[in-house]
């Protein structure tokens, strides 16, 4: 087990010959040897940590100052003052960045980003802590990581050493999760912005993992958008470079790009639904696949609790229309085979009895509304005599082709 | 090693020194103006809780009738009392309740935002109160006001866990009716609204019939051809049959009263013409002329009730 003093001396050498490896492994924060050197320390009453820092770094100015902070961090850390950690943390970040800026080359950079990493730890471990301690303030740590975060970012994106900008991705998709799990969306939206500045690395540059997560993250905020070509494009590709090995990951990315697709009508096989262990799903594409308005609704009850909590309710609750128009389809297709002389009138009376035999008792009134809204909105092409209660479908494309946003161009670094 | 603990975590500290800040009012007046506060206040002037429980049975009972602008006031002062003692319980949610139901009767939307605001966080440092009943505002509210997607998952989480309460139930299915825009579901929601003592519920769902409607006869006069009776969109806007509610009113007309309907389309724009005896809108005419006319009841300031003397005697 080394000791405090063997740790800074450790630090001083590779400060001194721009170590990026080892200063990397002195910053982590759960590293069991930094750890272990605090622990000894922390025993021994007689030591101030200032003074040891200034002797063995002091030649190498500020860097005692930010290991001084870093050895505070550790020790709370050790001792499980979690939130003591995280204070200190931001104190070592801040130093550290003020150097980070000032250097001409990104040597110290993997260090920076296993501070990020401690600080993101730390902040959860303090917010749990005081979870557990019953105490107000919600989260409030893990958004002071989120703006040491945006801090680290800014100094990372906005520089003219290239190498520096190598882990921006990173740093977004990190501030995306501190993003959702806070429920501050809207945050988001200034990172997607950045991200498509023409001063961002290239996409392709970066590892497949990160462009997965950040694709991931990106869909799934269209989808609460409504924005669901975008949603689309993007999910796809999360799924299509996703590891195939990494099933638990593939699962997550359908889970969310399967109702955009149902919203397009696109239909998934039973057995993708079953290999991705997506049941929840079962009862609703089958209702969608027989127009059954009931199935749907049963199933998006049964499972609305889930639903909900994964963000897909609302979106899912929209498949309502499209069901309604397979039923009407069904209807149309029997009622033009009964009488084909009028093969493009359909009476609402038998859409009427189709809806009920589902499970759906409606009355003449709220079947014309629904139908009204069927075609207002683009699903049937036609119109509604009321009068006779008929609705005359026109001859052409009566059940026009779902669509949405198609008119806008592919989005280009997506195309692999 | 010592080592310097950053951040002490102070909080009996500071309770201790926000006690010795706290007023204990002494003022025994059950009525009391509402003045914004620019320094400590003399505890003559505030109210001790049982004056003001006091004060708030009396504003619940006789002085129920009085104006929106004095009811307002009153109850501002009340909360401000409360607020400068530091009272944070269950008399304090039932202050906030009424108020907020208060501001539901007079459609001030933005008063009743403030208040339901104010009892979400009082409900969870675990005072307790009309949980249930603000709990289905909530709902309402951000489907009324057209929440959508991140934001309005989070009320629906909490929600849901309590769907099997009446009144959260019957606020679900208003929101999934206004998602549908099945405005003969809405309607029929309407007049079926849980009677939780107080129509609360019938208030806030008012907000948004308008919409409802006007949506409605949008969809029409684009999906019929040539016509459509009055009487049909009186029934599925909610004038007739459905019996939608109208905050104030007494009891409604016989069913089948299309007046009121015609009235409603003609000031939006529709043409309503006299086929063969039946009323009906004219779609295709209608269509291009259909628009959200002014409200003409609305004052620049927002209250309508508001009477002048009163304003000249609030200086």
């Amino acid at each position: 087990m080394a000791s405090l003093g063997q740790y800074l001396d450790a630090a001083a050498h590779a400060v001194s010959v721009k170590d990026s490896a080892t200063l990397a492994l002195l910053f982590d924060v759960d590293s069991v040897h930094a750890l272990g050197a605090v622990r000894s320390a922390l025993g021994d009453r007689g030591m101030n940590v200032g003074e040891l820092c200034e002797e063995k770094v002091g030649a190498y100015a500020p860097w005692d100052e930010i290991f001084a902070s870093h050895c505070q961090c550790l020790g709370a850390n050790a001792e499980g003052r979690y939130d003591d950690a995280f204070v200190a943390m931001q104190a070592t970040i801040a130093a550290f960045v003020k150097d980070f800026r000032a250097q001409d080359t990104a040597w110290s950079l993997d260090a920076l980003m296993n501070l990020v990493r401690g600080a993101v730890a730390l902040a959860t471990r303090a917010d749990d802590e005081a979870e557990r301690a019953g105490r107000q303030r919600k989260d409030g740590r893990l958004g002071d990581a989120g703006a040491a975060l945006m801090l680290v970012y800014r100094n990372t994106a906005n520089t003219s050493v290239w190498e520096k900008k190598s882990q921006c991705l990173f740093l977004v998709i990190s501030l995306f999760k501190i993003y959702f799990k806070l429920n501050t969306l809207h945050l988001c939206k200034n990172l997607i912005n950045a991200v498509n500045l023409p001063t961002f690395p290239t996409f392709d540059t970066f590892p497949v993992a990160q462009r997965v997560t950040y694709a991931f993250y990106v869909g799934r905020l269209a989808v609460f958008d409504d924005n669901f070509g975008v949603a689309e494009q993007h999910l796809e590709y999360a799924f299509r470079h996703c590891k195939s090995d990494s099933r638990r990951n593939k699962a997550l990315i359908l889970r969310y790009l399967l109702p955009v697709k149902l919203l397009m009508g696109k239909m998934p096989t039973a057995m993708l639904l079953q290999k991705y262990g997506l049941g929840e799903y079962v009862d609703v594409v089958s209702a969608m696949k027989s127009g059954n308005v009931r199935m749907l609704n049963d199933a998006l009850k049964t499972h609305q609790i889930s639903f909900i909590k994964q963000g897909t309710f609302l979106v899912l609750e929209k498949l309502r229309n499209i069901v309604l128009r397979t039923l009407f389809q069904k209807v149309h297709a029997f009622s033009a085979e009964k009488n084909p002389a009028k093969g493009n009138q359909v009476n609402l009376h038998m859409f009427l009895a189709a809806l009920k035999w589902c499970g759906c008792d409606m009355d003449i009134d709220e079947v014309e509304m629904i139908m009204a809204n069927l075609i207002f909105r683009k699903f049937v092409k036609g119109y509604i005599s009321h009068k006779s209660r008929v609705v005359v479908l026109a001859k052409a494309g009566a059940f026009p082709a779902i669509s949405y946003d198609d008119d806008r161009p592919k989005i280009a670094y997506l195309q692999n | 090693m010592k080592l310097v603990a950053a951040g002490v975590d102070n909080d009996e500290e500071k309770e201790e020194f926000w006690d010795s800040l706290t007023i204990r009012g002494t003022n025994t007046n059950l009525e009391k103006s509402y003045f914004r506060l620019t320094s400590a206040p003399d505890p003559a002037t505030v109210r001790p809780q049982p004056v003001l429980e006091k004060a708030l049975r009396r504003l619940k009972t006789e002085a129920a009738g009085e104006s929106y602008f004095y009811l307002q006031d009153q109850m501002k002062a009340l909360r401000q009392d409360l607020t400068v003692q530091r009272i944070r319980n269950s008399f304090t949610a039932e202050v906030y309740e009424h108020h907020a139901r208060v501001a539901l009767a007079n459609q001030d939307l933005g008063e009743f935002n403030q208040c339901q605001t104010v009892l979400k966080t009082l409900y969870g440092e675990g005072v307790s109160g009309q949980e249930v009943e603000f709990l289905a505002y909530r709902v309402l509210y951000s489907a009324i006001t057209g929440v959508t997607g991140s934001n309005i998952n989070t009320v629906l989480s909490t929600a849901c866990a309590m769907r099997t309460e009446p009144a959260i139930a019957h606020a679900l299915a208003v929101r999934s009716a206004l998602q549908d825009d099945n405005a003969v579901e809405y309607f029929r929601l309407l007049g079926a609204a849980p009677s939780l003592g107080h129509s609360g519920t019938g208030d806030l769902m008012s907000q948004r019939n308008e919409q409802v409607r006007f949506r409605h006869v949008t969809v029409a006069c684009k999906a019929f051809q040539p016509r459509v009776p009055v009487a049909h969109l009186a029934r599925v806007l909610g004038f007739t049959l459905h019996r939608a509610y109208v905050p104030g009113d007494g009891e409604r007309d016989p069913p089948e009263d299309v007046d009121e309907c015609v009235q409603w389309l003609e000031a939006h724009g529709a043409v309503v013409k006299d086929d063969g005896g039946v009323p009906s809108v004219d779609c295709k005419e209608s269509a291009p002329r259909l628009f959200v006319p002014e409200d003409k009841n609305a004052v620049a300031h927002g209250d309508q009730t508001l009477d002048i003397a009163d304003f000249m005697a609030s200086f």
